[in-house]
């Protein structure tokens, strides 16, 4: 891709082929549809003239675009913050950023009233004016879209990821509490039922817990299908667990009955109703192992 | 023209501005070629379709694919990793918004103090993108080459600023003109 050879002249206005009629800028030295040289071409003017006559821009630019960055981070941290907790205290350091970004807006306009003053008023001052309007309204809520997108996506990842941590903490403490205390029972029906009705609470939890990481890991395996194998992994011993506890719960409601019939009966009863039950969930555990 | 553009989404590079493979590359440089003529044309037309292009497939790609990367707990107990990722990749995602803004009222309002606060916003991304090719080369070899398909464009373009006959007359002197059809031929 060539540049093609550049001809100087000052652009603005149109003039009229007069061998062709065609319609040519003002500047044109030769016609553009017929390749005639053009009489009324103005005159060039040198890179010195012309870029000492420019206005100077970049500094009200850079603080608009530095004031849309900052305004982009707050509105970025804010849907984070929203996405997640939403705890009033964490609001501060967006709301920090958002003022050092007003800031820096106040800053620009004052650049903007230097760079736009009564002494720059006129046609292509005016035009520039609104040119710079136009990009940075553009711009900027590009930037703030963007900013709301990346903000609502990694704070909403965010949450998922620290419930499905703290749900699977919760889920390995209860489960260990539950072991060591079924681990330390006595070896009378007795200790038995007591041992029940002492982790009756937090069966029903663990319950409560094992659904919930079901769900949440569903969606990990939807959001990371690259670990697929670990996570699915991870729902076979949790859905494990919540046949376990299903069980458990059978077992706990016998040991309650237990408890009312007369100590004569209790042994009786506890072989036919919890036996099986103490079985049925060693099967489980049989299932794995193969 | 929707499927041009389409094609050019589909076959440009994925990491950050330039398209690369060669499909998307020559619908580029054919566009381009037809606006050689016009002050925004030849390579600086180029300059501009793959700095926009860029912008919307890094976007798409953090957003679609990589927005796992940056998000803290996906490195739970490996915080230096995380933090030597955003270290790579995160400053020159920020010079982007700047590169696009300064590009954008340098396109618009075609003064010469604005190639110039481009041509420094250029140089920053190089170095942010230097920075991130050493990080990758300790912490993350397999990125290397993808960050290296972002600096090197970065380079050829501060060059390009420097050096373009158009850039000046477009930006400073403002007395582009085509040549014109007789003498082409």
């Amino acid at each position: 891709m060539s540049e093609p050879m550049p001809v100087e002249a000052e652009n603005k206005s149109f003039a009229i082929c007069q061998s062709c009629g065609a319609k040519n800028p003002a500047y044109a030295q030769f016609c553009y549809s017929c390749g005639a040289q053009q009489t009324q071409t103005l005159a060039p003017v040198s890179a010195t003239v012309a870029a000492s006559a420019a206005p100077i821009y970049s500094g009200v630019v850079l603080q608009l675009m530095v004031s849309l960055f900052l305004l982009a981070v707050a509105v970025f941290d804010a849907c984070q913050w929203a996405t997640q907790d939403a705890s009033p205290a964490k609001f501060l350091r967006p709301a920090l950023i958002g003022l050092a970004a007003v800031g820096l807006v106040i800053g620009a306009r004052r650049s903007w009233a230097g760079t736009f003053g009564p002494s720059t008023a006129g046609g292509t001052s005016a035009r520039h004016k609104r040119q710079i309007i136009t990009v940075t309204v553009t711009i900027g809520t590009l930037l703030l879209c963007t900013a709301i997108l990346f903000g609502w996506l990694i704070g909403k990842s965010r949450k998922q990821l620290r419930a499905l941590d703290a749900d699977l903490a919760q889920y390995s403490a209860i489960g260990d509490k539950i072991s060591k205390a079924r681990n330390e029972a006595g070896e009378t029906i007795a200790d038995y039922v007591r041992m029940y009705e002492s982790i009756e609470p937090d069966v029903v939890a663990l319950q409560s817990c094992s659904s919930r990481l079901i769900g949440e890991l569903g969606d990990y395996d939807i959001e990371f299908p690259e670990y697929h194998a670990q996570t699915a992994k991870s729902i076979a011993n949790i859905s494990k667990t919540q046949r376990r506890m299903v069980l458990l719960m059978k077992q706990i409601g016998v040991a309650k009955k237990v408890k009312t019939t007369e100590s004569d009966e209790q042994k009786a009863a506890w072989l036919a109703d919890l036996l099986p039950l103490a079985q049925e969930e060693d099967k489980l555990d049989d299932s794995t192992s193969h | 023209m929707h499927i041009v553009c389409a094609l050019i989404v589909y076959t440009a590079d994925q990491h950050t501005t330039t398209p690369t493979l060669p499909v998307g590359w020559l619908v580029m440089w054919w566009l381009c070629a037809r606006r050689k003529n016009e002050p925004i044309g030849g390579w600086l037309a180029y300059y501009y379709y793959q700095l926009y292009l860029g912008v919307i497939i890094s976007i798409g790609m953090v957003a679609g694919l990589n927005i796992h990367s940056y998000v803290p707990e996906n490195f739970s107990g490996q915080s230096k990793v995380f933090y030597m990722f955003l270290l790579s990749t995160l400053p020159g995602l920020l010079l982007l918004f700047f590169e696009v803004a300064a590009a954008s009222y340098l396109l618009t309002l075609k003064t010469w103090d604005l190639v110039v606060l481009l041509r420094r916003v250029l140089i920053a991304s190089a170095l942010a993108e230097a920075i991130g090719l050493a990080v990758d080369a300790k912490y993350f070899p397999d990125n290397l080459a993808l960050g290296m398909l972002s600096f090197v464009p970065h380079l050829l373009w501060i060059g390009y600023f420097y050096r373009s006959e158009r850039v000046k007359r477009v930006f400073e002197t403002h007395d582009w003109q085509p040549a014109p059809k007789a003498a082409l031929a």
